[in-house]
């Protein structure tokens, strides 16, 4: 049995006993609370408004990315395939060339989902679109790998992609996991699987703001 | 260990996604595992004399499908049953798909065409002896008897699909015997002997070439219960047809059927969770029906088959569709189908007409659909539910039960729609039974038998609230990265429990695993009043103990108790709690809430014998059908031993605790209203018997744990 140790025992409210044999209850001291204060903005990755950092867009088949008129960013993601749209960024003022995920506690994405998916009963054809349009951000290192995915609908407190423009706060754990190097992050993207044969997906992902928080 | 499947992990999520068809099929290679000829009988069962020649029999006969039409239209459930059964059955129609039909090729469309849906047009025309019904059944198996394979996959005629294909042949061609062309009738006789013939010699026999051999290794892999039933529907249904010999294969079906039943819990459980028993108990329930029928064995004695409702009732979230449940289940909504009915024919054994009230009642709740789509009454309830068993209330249940296979337990404060439902559990991975299974039967190599533990979670004296339907700490997802981290229980350094991090997991080597987690103490009283404790500490590395004890009074409070003690060095022990949202409210007396999205809450009070922090951070719950992201309170203290005493106000009493420690002995003293228990909670006198807990009420014992208290370790 461990003895217990003959020290003053003082609870964090201030009330306290002094005892050789007995000691009464701990409250705890609080160290963290993600529900308390605003996240601090460390650095902003991508504003629609800004043309600093220079993006590069790289469209694939069924993933086409490209700017908007108002300088948002459009994943447009089209068919039934794969496809792996991404957006890099070249460094500039207080964007990094790449950054370390696990230095910063999340990231706040500004964004909505538009548009439907079709799919084929027969010679029917239906808008299947769900409240969970099952799209997720990845982050991607500087070997191409992608480190994690994040599905906005997951985040969001009803559960659905955002129909509206919205600002998720989106978690890094995400993205720092175990087995995957997450030190150098240096592009982001929609990346889809290979969807039923029956379903035609007509979706985009309309970005306006990007932004790194410690 | 016996290792035959290491790598089954990824086969398994091939399977179940239906994707295995990607990869070359050597069919010639294959088939040629499939001999000429099978060996003599040595002493074959036989064809119960009544049923010989006769047909259908394998779930009734003609007779008794006329007599129970009579009990359906009668009873009000079986009625709407028949009316919308016999509605979807005159409109079927088998549309041609080419070049094959989507049921030979990958297991979901087998499950959800040919037995969640097929299967009702056997129910339909013996009701109804619709020519129409009968056309489109004869239809299907003339679609089956130009497909060269029934499941043209890497696993050939042999994977699960090919299983629920076999069940919906054979219960077809046994619905229409006497309808058939005697020459149409003789080649579907020969086809079914032929995929009965591939799936004992590739499946049973493990003759398929290039695929993992993971469903064959062990008694309780539901997997291996769907092929059982299909090997059932089509044997049975020819084994005396004229010219057919199957003598050796229903002296091997026997033996298979004996094993399963030799090595299946009393309690009827599944290791895997609610959502997974569901999966695996129709092909379980139906084969021993079939079975016990034509060749007059005793399989609908067990036990398990009389019991398995209780982890489906006990283990459903009170108001809702949804069930909470540990190991994979994804604990979302999900509506009455074909293998919810399954559970009825616990009462339609036992005639435990409370039993039969609780899955009467629980369907209700798994018909209501929000947005007003209809729910439907399976096929499978004609099958299952016994309109006779009757005049019971789910009410008069108990409100707690122990799940001794599992070492898991379910208490509630009553069986209302908005009750606040509190679920732990701290057992093997595996379970009892299968664990006794990997020890007592060696496997090739001598050593302990393999098991597939895959969809088991590393999660032992974890425990989940829930309060009208609202998930306060929440049961957790169908996880493909398996961490203790992510459930209510402890984590030591910030790591989880022995085998964690697989998205399936792997069995632990060279132990035995019931040595590692277990419940120590079990007690329930008929006031609903609850005590269960667990030891876990062998599944940490640097703890000597893990004692958690759960007491649970139902309408007044709850409290989680830890008694924690290292190797002798400090560690970081950090209890967690997951949940959707929580807040501080009073740090320093130890007060938090946990609250939903719903409006749903509870107070709860934390404290310790020891300096602690409190965090509340991101949890991240992956889901392989969709993940969450939560909440967690963690609180950790950095020292060789600790007590945490965890007070929960789920009736909104707003009790108030305080804890005192001496000489080894804490005294948690709890406020609720004008009373005053007192809990006297020792040190455990070793790793396996009770805490002898103490709790007093001016003077009169609320609850008292003794030796007598042990808690079972199995179920048997």
């Amino acid at each position: 049995m461990r003895a217990l140790k003959p020290t003053l025992i003082r609870r964090a409210a201030g009330a306290c006993c002094l005892t050789l044999t007995a000691a009464c209850a701990f409250g705890f001291d609080v160290v963290k609370n993600i529900n308390s204060g605003k996240p601090q903005v460390a650095f902003v990755l991508f504003d629609k408004a800004s043309n600093t950092p220079e993006l590069e867009l790289k469209s694939t088949p069924g993933g086409e990315v490209k700017r908007t008129a108002d300088g948002s960013i459009d994943f447009h993601l089209t068919g039934n395939g794969a496809a792996n749209p991404t957006v890099s960024w070249k460094a500039a003022g207080d964007v990094p060339a790449t950054f370390n995920a696990a230095d910063y506690s999340g990231m706040l994405v500004t964004c909505r989902f538009e548009g439907v998916m079709h799919r084929k009963f027969g010679n029917k054809i239906i808008d299947q679109s769900g409240d969970n349009l099952w799209l997720s951000l990845s982050l991607i290192n500087n070997k191409g790998e992608s480190v994690g995915l994040a599905n906005p609908a997951d985040i969001t407190d009803d559960r659905k992609s955002p129909r509206e423009t919205t600002e998720l706060f989106i978690p890094m754990l995400y993205f720092v996991r175990p087995g995957f190097d997450s030190t150098h992050i240096s592009a982001f993207g929609f990346p889809v699987i290979a969807g039923r044969p029956e379903n035609d997906r007509d979706f985009h992902v309309i970005i306006e703001k990007i932004a790194l928080v410690r | 260990m016996s290792t035959p499947n290491k790598f089954a992990i990824a086969t398994l999520s091939l399977l179940l996604t239906g994707s295995a068809t990607f990869a070359a099929v050597d069919y010639q290679a294959d088939l040629a595992k499939v001999p000429a000829a099978d060996p003599a009988a040595a002493d074959a069962p036989q064809i119960v004399p009544a049923l010989r020649g006769k047909h259908p029999r394998l779930l009734f006969t003609a007779k008794e499908i006329a007599d129970e039409s009579k009990a359906i239209d009668a009873d009000p459930i079986l009625s709407k049953a028949k009316t919308a059964l016999l509605t979807w059955a005159e409109r079927y129609k088998l549309q041609p798909e080419s070049p094959k039909p989507q049921i030979v090729l990958n297991d979901t469309a087998a499950l959800t065409t040919s037995v969640n849906q097929n299967v009702g047009l056997v129910y339909a025309y013996a009701l109804s002896h619709s020519p129409k019904v009968r056309d489109s059944i004869i239809s299907i198996l003339k679609m089956m008897l130009d497909q060269p394979y029934w499941a043209d996959t890497v696993e050939l005629d042999s994977n699960m699909g090919a299983g629920n294909n076999m069940l919906m042949v054979g219960l077809m061609f046994d619905a229409v015997y006497n309808d058939l062309d005697p020459q149409l009738r003789h080649q579907l006789a020969e086809k079914l002997l032929t995929h009965v013939r591939r799936m004992h010699y590739l499946g049973f026999k493990e003759g398929a070439i290039g695929v993992v051999k993971y469903w064959q290794q062990d008694p309780q892999n539901n997997h291996r219960w769907h092929r059982n039933a299909g090997m059932a529907a089509c044997l049975l249904a020819i084994a005396d047809e004229p010219g057919i010999d199957a003598g050796y294969l229903l002296e091997e079906r026997k033996k298979e059927i004996d094993f399963i039943h030799r090595w299946y819990p009393q309690d009827g459980d599944c290791h895997e969770g609610a959502g997974y028993q569901q999966f695996g108990f129709l092909y379980q329930a139906i084969n021993a029906i079939m079975m016990d029928r034509v060749l007059g064995t005793h399989y609908l004695e067990s036990p398990g088959l009389k019991n398995a409702w209780a982890q489906q009732i006990y283990f459903g979230t009170p108001g809702k569709p949804t069930d909470q449940s540990f190991g994979d289940d994804m604990n979302g909504d999900a509506w009455f189908g074909h293998l919810d009915a399954a559970f009825f024919i616990g009462p339609k054994l036992s005639r435990d007409a409370n039993a039969q009230a609780a899955l009467v009642h629980r369907m209700g709740i798994k018909q209501k659909r929000p947005d007003s789509r209809p729910v439907g009454y399976p096929w499978s309830m004609f099958t299952f539910y016994d309109p006779t068993v009757k005049g019971g209330d789910y009410k008069k249940l108990p409100t707690a039960r122990l799940f001794a296979d599992l070492g898991a337990a379910s208490m509630r404060d009553s069986w209302e729609d908005d009750a606040a439902l509190l679920t732990f559990k701290c057992g093997p991975y595996g379970g009892y039974k299968l664990n006794e299974y990997a020890e007592a039967v060696p496997g090739t190599d001598g050593k302990k038998h393999y098991v597939n533990v895959a969809h088991d979670d590393p999660d032992q004296n974890g425990f989940s609230l829930s309060v009208a339907g609202d998930f306060i700490f929440h049961p957790g997802l169908y996880s493909l990265n398996k961490r203790t981290e992510s459930a209510s229980t402890i984590t030591v350094d910030g790591k989880g429990q022995r085998n964690e991090g697989s998205d399936f997991t792997q069995p632990i080597p060279d132990v035995d695993m019931r040595t590692l987690a277990y419940l120590t103490a079990w007690k329930t009283e008929a006031n609903g009043n609850t005590v269960i404790e667990g030891e876990a500490g062998k599944l940490y590395n640097g703890l000597k103990q893990f004692r958690r004890t759960v007491i649970w009074l139902p309408g007044q409070y709850g409290l989680i108790l830890d008694n924690v003690r290292t190797d002798g060095s400090p560690h970081t022990i950090t209890w967690r709690g997951t949940v959707e949202k929580g807040d501080f409210d009073k740090p320093e007396d130890g007060w938090c809430h946990a609250y939903t999205r719903s409006g749903g809450r509870v107070d709860f009070q934390m404290l310790a014998d020891q300096k602690f922090t409190g965090a509340i951070d991101f949890c991240y719950l992956d889901g392989r059908f969709g993940s969450q992201l939560m909440q967690q309170f963690q609180f950790a203290a950095k020292t060789d031993a600790v007590h945490y005493a965890c007070l929960l106000d789920p009736w909104k009493k707003k009790p108030e605790m305080t804890l005192a420690s001496k000489d080894g002995v804490v005294t948690l003293t709890v406020k609720n209203g004008g009373q005053t228990d007192t809990w006297t909670w020792p040190e455990p006198t070793d790793a396996d018997s009770p805490t002898m807990i103490v709790g007093e009420r001016a003077g009169q014992p609320i609850l008292k744990l003794t030796a007598a208290d042990k808690a079972p370790r199995g179920a048997d």
